[in-house]
């Protein structure tokens, strides 16, 4: 090998090249650098970079000149970083408690015990994750009003009469339970899993032993999923301290900052520099939670050995407190998950706010003309340009986003699988699974930084679809390239090759072997990507303009100018749409599982 | 395709990373042959099957199918697997669980455009051939273990490669299936006379089934020969080691070139060393003794020449018995005595070591001295 003649090595090269997997791993390399790698390394690079603004205001510096600036203003401001990131993280702990005590006992009643009517609450349980991250600022605001500010009242207040302070209505409070209400299903599905992977044989022992009940869940359950429930406060960590729209609602009026409300005013003061700054800081502490939380991974493994052979799971029985500790949690989910969700439907066909009779009852903000004596002249939902057009821009950038999405996530799927170990293959698989680290608002501000201005050929793509649709290609990348891989895994290889070796040309391999296997998890992909996409606000709300707005974006506004009604209307149709596509998917995986050939 | 042909390998390498999967191997697989390669876990023969298949690129070296280069890295030609007209049989089977027993039979054939009633007739004869016929509408999942691996041939016979590869196709199923489908896959070679190479670590079965044997150690070719010739003349102490079970014996022992003896089991025992294998070895030098058990002679009362060991286990398993002797320096000897001696009463039996049955080894290299 090594005394090959130079012609001999030109010939392998050449012969290299031509191979579609070459061909194919090349591509998607290119696709990544631009979608990942360049728009990471220019916001660094803005960062640093002096606007046209900046060159009247500091003296001495041309638009374009590498200034550390913005760096310098940002930490010595407190309001411009410190006092963001404190609050930030107040929010983020608080989330991530609330969530992680309500998941977690959530997860051991339906896991572990006898609990009446265990598969209700398993289901209401998932439902508030499915839905946009702030849909519960809504109704928190329609309940508990206050009039202190000259607003019309909550229907507490209306109710009742009782005033409730201005810090349960705005503020970290606030803020606090309604993430923690969004966030809990996800540290239920984290710690129902690691609680199924107990082998109870564990539990009964310490009983055996004369263990109270209370004292096994103590020393034998509770250190058994210690990781489980570590990672999944971790994770909620970081996912609450990237989210815009429940901090800017519930924060905004009483001047509670955080991050990314902070990073989405710099950018409308023209301060891009140190929005792009107060990214990468978002970033950093984003990427070391997620190394923390792959740490205890890590261990986690070790603990899900426990179960082993002779597995086997006996519920706790609760016996006479079962039914009350069963009506209690139902209670809780149906007050904070089901009757907000139904207060901002009622309320969206209410003419005036702070009424909640019948004699108020309009259908104005879903079917009516525009008037200018109601909301500004807005017409009602259906009769709407904007929500129309929002409408279809969702669809079609959900749509667009899912399928290329996915079309990348198995190809990437394919090369990493066919070239395991390789360089090529494990870039691939490395880059595309940056996105992951980086919080929806970093992402929407990294590829301001990158795309708003023309690179090469490529025009500006500021103010289009196509870079609305770019950023849920990136950001979902991570999502459909796992299910790409694992797809794939089980096709690339022996199956793959058996169609070879019958004389199949790669297009064919394609068509006849590849794509029946793996297409029920390219559709899952497409699905998954449509649904995250429907209900995303943090991702679009740094590049939307008023011809790309989309139905969260849209529906943020009207809640932001204070036109309640139609917000409330336009989150509840986004609710329903929500709702319906994820039972399609369901039904689709359903379907799909029972016509497998396995 | 269609014809039979030999398969030159010449000094093929694949490394991957750091391990060399296959070490400078040069075979010729005879046309119409059934050539094994054996060998431990790891020793690099999946590796090479794939190389042969085009699955895999070879480093180095050259790869023939009759007169057709379909290797070289030399002159930059890599044949892909899909023109290459050899077929593999893939130890996972590797059947498309989307499609039926008919179609991915007949995937091959509809490549390769046939009319519709040549494809129906092929792939009809050669479901038949392995025994399949009435399963075409079956899927993959709807069969047992062998009937699957019997579909997986039949995709690869049906195309008539002129070689067929197959990676231990048996070694998924159990006992009794596995012995039903080696005498089924010695009829499926009579009956097409194909050239077939066949991976496998099971030894009975290498030497049953082929023609040839290649035993591979460390992606090393250890020897290639008849199965028997590999058996009985062993070229080297691992390939005597791995053949054969239980394993061959090993004695250790010391030349004494002036008493024409090599001393066994620290001087209590002492094996005469022929008049022809003087000249190749030198006084003092350690050698390996190596005697099947089958060829050991025991006997109750002294013979001539015999040594004297001691019985520490007696295992009778019905068709033979294996008799467990020690040496007074530890050395275990298993001896398998159709005659069935019993010891005496002081658990003593005598050992005879039949000079045309014994072979004897190099100590650094493991070479046969011969
Ligand atoms: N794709 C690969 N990447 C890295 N190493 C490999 C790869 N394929 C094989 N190897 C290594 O090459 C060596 C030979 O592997 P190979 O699969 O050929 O062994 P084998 O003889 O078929 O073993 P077995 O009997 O277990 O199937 C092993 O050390 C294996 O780890
Ligand atoms: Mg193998």
């Amino acid at each position: 090998m090594n005394r090959r003649s130079v012609s001999t090595r030109v010939r392998w090269g050449l012969h290299e090249i031509v191979q579609p997997r070459f061909v194919l791993n090349v591509v998607l390399a290119a696709v990544l650098v631009v979608l990942i790698v360049m728009p990471a390394v220019s916001l660094v690079y803005r960062s640093f970079t002096a606007s046209l603004v900046d060159s009247f205001r500091i003296p001495g510096v041309q638009r374009g000149d590498l200034i550390l600036h913005h760096w310098q203003r940002v930490i010595v401001t407190r309001s411009a970083f410190f006092v963001p990131l404190f609050n930030s993280l107040l929010v983020a702990v608080g989330t991530a408690l609330v969530a992680m005590v309500i998941g977690s006992a959530l997860a051991w009643l339906v896991v572990r015990t006898d609990l009446p009517f265990r598969r209700s609450l398993a289901l209401m349980a998932v439902v508030p994750y499915m839905l946009p991250s702030w849909a519960l600022a809504l109704p928190w605001l329609e309940f508990f009003k206050n009039t202190s500010a000259g607003r019309p009242p909550g229907f507490l207040q209306v109710l009742t009469g009782i005033e409730v302070p201005t810090w349960l209505v705005f503020g970290p409070v606030p803020i606090i339970i309604v993430m923690g209400l969004h966030y809990f299903p996800f540290v239920y599905l984290i710690v129902s899993s690691a609680l199924t992977n107990i082998d109870s044989q564990l539990e009964e022992a310490s009983e055996l032993l004369g263990a109270t009940r209370w004292q096994t869940l103590r020393s034998v359950t509770f250190p058994a999923i210690v990781p489980g429930l570590f990672a999944s406060l971790l994770l909620a960590f970081a996912r609450t301290i990237g989210t815009y729209g429940t901090p800017a609602l519930l924060g905004g009026p009483v001047g509670f900052t955080v991050l990314p409300v902070q990073i989405r005013s710099f950018l409308r003061m023209n301060l891009a520099a140190r929005a792009y700054i107060l990214s990468i800081g978002l970033i950093l502490i984003s990427v070391v939670l997620l190394y923390l939380n792959q740490r205890l991974v890590g261990t986690r493994k070790s603990f899900s050995l426990i179960g082993g052979k002779g597995f086997k799971t006996r519920p706790v029985t609760l016996g006479k407190a079962g039914p009350w500790i069963s009506a209690g949690a139902h209670v809780f989910l149906i007050v904070s998950v089901i009757l907000p969700l139904l207060l901002l439907f009622w309320s969206s066909f209410m003419e005036r706010a702070g009424s909640y009779n019948l004699s108020n009852f309009t259908l104005h903000y879903w079917f009516g003309a525009g008037d200018q004596a109601i909301s500004a002249g807005e017409p009602g939902l259906f009769r709407n340009p904007r929500v129309i057009r929002g409408t279809f821009n969702s669809l079609r950038i959900a749509i667009f986003g899912g399928a290329i999405c996915a079309v990348l996530g198995m190809l990437i799927g394919y090369s990493v699988v066919k070239g395991r170990g390789k360089t090529f293959s494990q870039f691939l698989e490395k880059v595309s699974f940056l996105p992951m680290l980086i919080p929806s608002i970093a992402f929407g501000a990294i590829y301001m930084s990158f795309f708003a201005r023309p690179i090469g050929p490529l025009p500006a793509l500021y103010g289009t679809m196509a870079l609305m649709v770019l950023l849920v290609v990136g950001k979902q990348l991570p999502f459909t390239t796992r299910t790409g891989i694992s797809s794939m895994f089980q096709v690339a290889g022996e199956l793959e090759e058996a169609a070879e070796i019958s004389g199949a040309s790669w297009p064919r391999r394609f068509l006849n072997i590849i794509w029946p296997l793996t297409r029920s998890g390219f559709i899952s992909g497409v699905l998954i990507v449509f649904i995250t996409t429907m209900r995303e606000l943090s991702l679009f709300i740094l590049v939307i303009t008023s011809r790309t707005e989309v139905l969260t974006t849209l529906t943020f506004s009207y809640a932001e100018i204070g036109q309640q009604q139609l917000s409330n209307a336009l989150m509840t149709l986004l609710i329903m749409i929500i709702l319906i596509v994820t039972a399609m998917i369901k039904l689709y995986e359903h379907l799909s599982r029972r016509h497998r050939p396995a | 395709m269609g014809s039979i042909e030999a398969v030159h390998i010449r000094n093929v390498t694949k490394t991957f990373g750091s391990t060399v999967a296959v070490n400078d191997v040069s075979l010729t697989i005879p046309a119409g042959s059934f050539t094994t390669l054996l060998g431990p876990s790891g020793c690099g023969k999946t590796t090479l099957l794939r190389i042969l298949a085009g699955l895999e690129q070879a480093d180095n070296g050259q790869i023939l199918v009759g007169s057709s280069v379909i290797y070289d890295s030399e002159q930059a030609i890599n044949v892909s697997a899909r023109k290459r007209g050899i077929g593999l049989v893939f130890q996972s089977y590797a059947l498309w669980p989307h499609m039926t027993v008919f179609q991915n039979v007949s995937y091959g054939l509809k490549l390769r455009k046939l009319s519709h009633d040549e494809i129906e007739q092929r792939t009809l004869a050669v479901l038949k051939t392995v025994g399949m016929e009435g399963y075409e509408k079956r899927y993959p999942s709807e069969l047992s273990g062998g009937q699957q691996q019997r579909v997986s041939m039949a995709r690869m016979l049906v195309v008539e490669p002129s070689v067929l590869l197959m990676d231990e196709p048996l070694s998924n199923l159990d006992a009794k299936l596995r012995l039903n489908l080696r005498a089924e896959l010695k009829r499926v070679h009579e009956a097409t006379g194909m050239t077939i190479v066949y991976v496998t670590h099971d030894q009975t079965e290498a030497m049953t089934l082929s023609t040839d044997v290649a035993v591979m150690n460390h992606g090393v070719v250890q020897q290639w020969a008849p199965p028997q010739e590999v058996y009985h003349n062993s070229r080297n102490l691992f390939v005597a080691e791995f053949m054969g079970t239980p394993t061959t014996n090993r004695i250790t022992g010391t030349v004494q070139l002036k008493e024409s003896r090599i001393s066994l089991m620290g001087g209590v025992a002492s094996f005469p060393l022929g008049a022809e294998l003087q000249s190749l070895v030198t006084d003092g030098e350690t050698v390996h003794l190596s005697i099947r058990p089958e060829n050991i002679v025991l006997s109750a009362q002294e013979q001539p020449g015999s040594i004297p060991l001691a019985v520490y286990a007696y295992l009778d398993s019905g068709p033979d018995v294996h008799v467990y002797l020690q040496g007074p320096d530890g050395t275990t000897i298993i001896a398998r005595d159709d005659n069935r001696v019993k010891p005496g009463s002081d658990k003593t039996l005598h050992v005879t070591l039949p000079a045309d049955a014994v072979r004897l080894y190099r100590d650094e290299s493991g070479d046969l001295i011969q």
